[in-house]
């Protein structure tokens, strides 16, 4: 099975849903049972893939970066002069890919616990919940643009509906905002698509030219000549050079699902109409997509224009850090608080992959999956209040944790793993990003000192949302608005219990030993950084 | 692992191990079980004295790719890890009796064993990185303390103050920190070295001050030590006196070969600022721990001038001495407290920490007054006493530092000359105020408010440690420290050739100003006098309440967070208003443009197809009208269009 380890990953799901497809619709147990074991399948396999992965070595070149690899050809047209369209099932997964898949597995189980409570349209969620699983491994899988950009557009679509119908009162508005901004993202990313088509191939010694989806080619730069987007090329458009308008393109595409301020407003909306579940899987998985295209596309085919582009990357990310935090101090709404508090820790992850530095880039990776525990968990948290109370105002309650003491154990545990505590995993991606960012200027020379310095103040802003959250909620004298409320303030359920200790044990885990994480990764990270400056320079210099 | 990672492993993890298993056994077992850690790791870090007796244990280990991280512990780190346990253990034995009726005391010693490990780890880190992983843990373990009675809104708050005060400066001392590992590569406190004078150096400098000002409640960060206050007493003794707060001025202890003559500077003007400040601030306060919590920020900021001036081993030793009798002034306090809390528990309103309410307290709790009465004099600099050796080092150094420096550094010495004379003026005011005179409320002895083991055993220990000999042989000499040859190899501060003379008169001013002082307060607040305090108020004269109210330190920071919230509501409408309405915008516009291109389509493309198939419609009825399948007709269509074309031909 490890052979097709990544198929099995990517394709269980969508048999899943065919399955509970064919099941009556009121046999809600089963049909939850079905995506459960489905997605503990892939958790299993998630596991597999993280021990199997061979971190041991350095990787010469992007060809020989990646492990787990299946290709077959998929589409093969013949287009005369044209030369052969070809698009391949490829696959396979680096030290970059690999983390994100386990954590997508990961939180793709906790996400079908917490849907365990949708009551109506049972089947028609989980069939979408399943497509949206195998689409998002699929992404992260991909390596080639093509099945890449399929999957990217297949997430969509289950996620517009299950925010469209599942969702609250707004749903509508939010899941059509969230998608036609992101369709405009994915836009961007498809016209960039098509240049890197035409320009990336290979000649065989006929002279038949063929072109190529091959995300591992266009990372290797087998640019046929004289062709849009090959280094040094004369065609521009509006005074610019066609790569570094790809790249600004592929920069906004990614910049979206990230969110980047200011591409950042569909995010809260889309969360505080989002089911919990979604809201998990949305901030937990789905803005790493973002992330994980910056990585894999914009910089490692456009290295020389991520090498002059450094320093306003690094400031959009400083500037999303600070002003996502600051904005979030204004929130009412936890769960809109939340998710500014995405925006703010996901511009860390802009800013430690635009140094380009081995601390950079390894703390935005690392950044990554631990915001994926911590956001997920603390969306978990919200629903919990959500659940009780169908309301999420701070003002609304105080006192909680005289109430729910283990409750508060919890979100003490997680708004202050979010804030960086050192010993808690947000500590070591937020060091590390920091480390590479105010380095980078003695190391690469990308951008200077101060827009990390800058960045250092996230530590504070963080700090000051979640502690005047703590003391408003759960500190001070237990109260709630409505008094019928009280006989539903519960301490955490068994369901609780499960979804949240295994993200509080991973995130205590990761940052009391982020060696888990990062060994295996290392090797990846530094091939990454290397290649990416090395090739760069070359593109430069052509 | 070899045997001292484990041996060092074991003297971090106990506290924090038995903290867990105290709480995971529950309230009714809190008795047996609060100890179980405490004890063999005190004995476990005694051995440690002795085993990095020849050299230091350095243990090295990869945390992050590419930095290995490290623990040592040389001399200095094992006599301040014995010191921690030491004052944790007798707080754990204070806190058994303290808090006895508490219903979360388990949680109480998870927490405080939660906090003497982050540190321990603390003092026993050598890679900057570590030191600030265990600098925040220590910040995170003290807000969990402090805000211990979290039901009680006023406690959450000031934890909350606190920590984000704290949080402030440690943004200060990360950058600090990531410029000494990532740019100037000197990751390890072991392994420093003398750097030359640059722009970064300085930066990285003024980092690591900003950081130890704000651990160590320093100016313009001391606002957050009084706050501090709200945690239970015992904690007030353990973290606010004698370790957490020492943290700031041991991290300068270490990193000071990396600072600059600036940064040096810098530290002995804040420190001296400090002191003079926090102790002008104790003159008038009304709350028993009000007046000791300026007096800790007051003798930090000696601690502070001390590593500013150059005799940082003297610093070392204050921190030492302060350690012991402050810890003692926090835990007397904190017997008041508690035998006012058993007298009165009925009464809501009335407030045991209030000086105002007290008096003749030596009755009812004599030897509370006798370990008040040490340490107090210890404090108030008293030859005799171990405040009086460990001050005396960083005075005469002050000075001497002022003669080589320059006529504007006088001003700094003399700030901390001034502070010597007003320390005794408020040790001897509290002392007078609460012990002596007449009780200004109804006061009866009380059972069991000194038992023997758990408050008896910590009061006296900690007195008696307050008395010279216990620090060095020679009741008037500086460099007497019984520890200086174990901990700088002799190597300590001494006054340069030609300057014995200053030491002499730092000597003899210092007896004069300490004496002075105590008189002076007898004077004002001698028995006969003081029962009129009962109806003091709040100070009316502008310096009256910039002393009572700590330099408005409180407002300062409100007043700031007030600019923040705006920018933060600035930022939020911005994001409302602006950002997301362009988003809306283009939605909109869109949206019109879509009506519009439907509009064209219809009206414009569509209409011109139908225009097309009009015109088709038209010229087919014109036509018809030939079509009329008569002969004659065609024959005379004929001979127009043939005319027509011979006219076309003939032009």
């Amino acid at each position: 099975m490890t052979n097709y380890l990544l198929s099995w990953l990517i394709f269980l799901p969508f048999g899943a849903a065919l399955v509970i497809g064919l099941i009556p619709d009121k046999q809600k147990f089963l049909i939850k049972s079905v995506a459960l074991a489905a997605t503990i399948c892939q958790l299993i396999m998630g596991g597999l893939l993280f021990v199997g992965f061979n971190g041991g070595v350095k990787p010469e070149s992007w060809a020989t970066a990646f492990q787990f690899v299946e290709h077959l050809d998929w589409i093969s047209l013949q287009l005369g002069d044209f030369g052969k369209l070809q698009v391949a099932y490829f696959v396979g997964v680096d030290g970059i890919s690999m983390p994100l898949i386990v954590l997508s597995a990961l939180l793709l189980v906790i996400g079908v616990i917490s849907s365990w409570t949708v009551q109506h349209k049972v089947k028609g969620y989980f069939i979408l919940y399943l497509i949206l699983s195998g689409s998002l491994i699929g992404c992260f899988a991909a390596l080639d643009f093509f099945l890449f950009y399929v999957f990217f557009e297949f997430m969509l679509l289950p996620m517009f509906f299950l925010i469209g119908i599942w969702g609250g009162p707004r749903r509508s508005y939010a899941s059509i905002k969230f998608f036609l901004y992101t369709l405009l993202g994915s836009l961007f990313i498809l016209i960039v698509m098509i240049g890197l088509y035409l320009s990336v191939g290979t000649v065989d010694q006929f002279g038949v030219q063929t072109n190529t989806f091959s995300l591992v080619d266009m990372m290797s730069g087998h640019y046929l000549s004289d062709t849009v987007l090959a280094p040094g090329s004369e065609y521009t458009m509006w005074g610019q050079s066609l790569r570094y308008l790809a790249f600004v393109f592929l920069l906004i595409g990614f910049a979206i699902k990230l969110p980047a301020v200011p591409f950042h407003t569909w995010l809260p909306d889309a969360h505080v109409e989002a089911p919990t579940a979604i809201s998990v899987l949305l901030a937990g998985v789905l803005l790493k997509v973002g992330g994980y295209g910056l990585f894999r596309i914009c910089y490692a085919i456009f290295p020389d224009i991520a090498i002059t582009m450094a320093e306003p990357i690094a400031i959009l990310g400083t500037v999303s850090i600070i002003y996502g935090g600051m904005v979030a101090m204004a929130q009412n709404d936890v769960k809109k608080l939340i998710a500014y508090s995405s925006v703010s820790h996901m511009g860390f992850v802009l800013l430690g992959l635009a140094a380009i530095t081995a601390e950079g880039v390894a703390g935005s990776l690392f950044q990554m999956v631990s915001h994926g525990f911590i956001s997920g968990a603390l969306f978990l948290i919200v629903g919990v209040v959500y659940d009780r109370t169908h309301d999420r105002q701070i003002e609304n309650l105080s006192g909680l944790a005289s109430k729910m003491p283990r409750y508060t154990f919890f979100v003490v545990l997680f708004f202050f793993a979010s804030l960086g505590l050192p010993g808690l995993s947000g500590f070591v991606g937020e060091v590390l990003v920091l480390m590479g960012a105010i380095g980078a200027e003695s190391i690469n020379g990308l951008f200077p000192r101060w827009i990390g310095m800058v960045a250092v103040l996230g530590i504070i802003i963080s700090a000051g949302y979640y502690l005047w959250t703590l003391q408003r909620m759960f500190f001070g004298k237990y109260w709630t608005r409505e008094a019928d409320w009280d006989a539903r303030m519960v301490d955490i359920t068994a369901r609780e219990w499960v979804m949240l200790l295994p993200l509080a044990i991973l995130v205590v885990l990761f940052g009391v030993f982020p060696s888990i994480m990062l060994d295996p990764i290392d090797n990846s990270v530094r091939f990454f950084v290397e290649s990416i400056l090395e090739q760069g320079q070359m593109y430069l210099s052509k | 692992m070899s045997n001292p990672a484990i041996h060092l492993t074991l003297v971090l993890l106990l506290p924090l191990a038995g903290g867990i298993l105290t709480y995971l056994s529950g309230q009714s077992m809190v008795r047996r079980t609060a100890l179980v850690g405490m004890v063999p790791g005190l004995i476990a870090a005694g051995m440690l004295l002795f085993m990095s007796n020849d050299s230091s244990i350095t243990i090295r280990f990869d945390w992050l790719p590419g930095h290995s991280l490290g623990w040592q512990v040389d001399h200095v780190s094992a006599v301040l890890i014995a010191l921690v346990y030491f004052i944790s253990f007798l707080v754990h034995l204070f806190s058994l009796h303290y808090l006895q009726h508490d219903p979360s005391i388990h949680r109480y010693f998870a927490k405080l064993g939660f906090f003497t490990t982050s540190m321990l780890g603390l003092l026993a880190a050598d890679h900057l990185l570590l030191v600030f992983v265990f600098w925040e843990l220590v910040g995170f373990s003290s807000y969990l303390l402090i805000g211990f009675w979290f039901s009680q809104e006023d406690k959450a708050k000031s934890a909350r103050e606190a920590f984000m005060v704290n949080r402030v400066a440690d943004a200060g001392l990360l950058i600090g920190v990531i410029l000494m590992v990532m740019v100037l590569d000197q990751p390890f406190l072991s392994e420093l070295s003398a750097v030359s004078s640059s722009p970064l150096v300085h930066l990285a400098g003024i980092g690591l001050l900003i950081g130890a000002l704000g651990k160590s409640a320093q100016f313009p960060f001391f606002g957050w030590l009084p706050k501090a206050m709200a945690g239970p007493t015992p904690v007030s003794a353990l973290i606010h006196a004698a370790t957490m707060v020492a943290a700031g001025v041991y991290l300068l202890f270490r990193v000071v070969p990396v600072l600059s003559p600036l940064v040096m500077g810098l530290a002995a003007i804040l420190g001296a600022v400090t002191a003079l400040m926090a102790a002008i601030a104790a003159l008038t306060q009304h709350d028993i721990k009000k007046v000791l919590a300026y007096s800790t920020i007051s003798q930090l900021g000696y601690m502070v001038l001390g590593v500013g001036v150059g005799a940082y081993q003297a610093s070392l030793f204050h921190l030492w001495t302060h350690a012991f009798f402050k810890a003692g002034l926090f835990m007397a306090a904190g017997a008041v407290i508690h035998y006012f809390h058993e007298l009165r528990h009925d009464d809501h309103e009335f407030d045991g920490q209030d000086m105002r309410n007290m008096g003749g307290l030596r009755k009812v709790l004599p030897v509370t007054h006798l370990v008040y009465l040490l340490c107090g004099l210890a404090l108030s600099g008293l030859p005799f006493f171990s405040g009086f050796l460990s001050k005396e080092g960083i005075l005469s150094g002050a000075w001497i530092w002022a003669s080589q420096t320059g006529l504007w550094a006088y001003v700094v010495t003399d700030m901390a000359f001034i502070t010597a004379f007003l320390t005794p003026l408020y040790v001897g005011r509290q002392i007078l105020l609460v012990f002596y005179g007449e009780p200004r409320t109804v006061v009866e002895r009380l059972q069991g408010m000194e038992p023997l083991w758990k408050v008896k055993l910590p009061l006296l220990l900690l007195a008696i440690a307050s008395v010279w000999v216990f620090s060095a042989i020679n009741p008037f000499n500086p460099t007497g420290w019984w520890l200086n040859a174990y901990l700088f190899s002799n190597d300590i501060f001494r006054a340069p050739e030609g300057f014995d003379y200053i030491e002499k008169l730092t000597f003899g001013l210092s007896v004069v100003l300490s004496a002075g002082g105590l008189l002076v307060s007898y004077w004002y607040f001698r028995p006969s006098r003081s029962q009129a305090y009962s109806n003091a108020g709040v100070p009316q004269t502008w310096y009256g309440r910039l002393s009572y109210r700590g330099w408005f330190m409180a407002e300062v920071y409100a007043a700031l967070a007030k600019v923040y919230d705006a920018l933060v509501m600035l930022s939020a409408w911005f994001d409302r208003k602006v950002i997301d309405k362009a988003v809306n915008a283009v939605g909109v516009a869109s949206v019109v443009l879509s009506k519009a291109a439907a509009i064209f389509d219809r009206e414009i493309i569509d209409g011109l197809v139908n225009l097309m198939a009009w015109l088709a419609n038209l010229v087919g009825r014109l036509f018809t009208g030939i079509q009329s399948g008569k002969v004659q007709h065609q024959l005379v269509w004929m001979m127009v269009v043939l005319l027509a074309i011979l006219l076309w031909f003939q032009f």
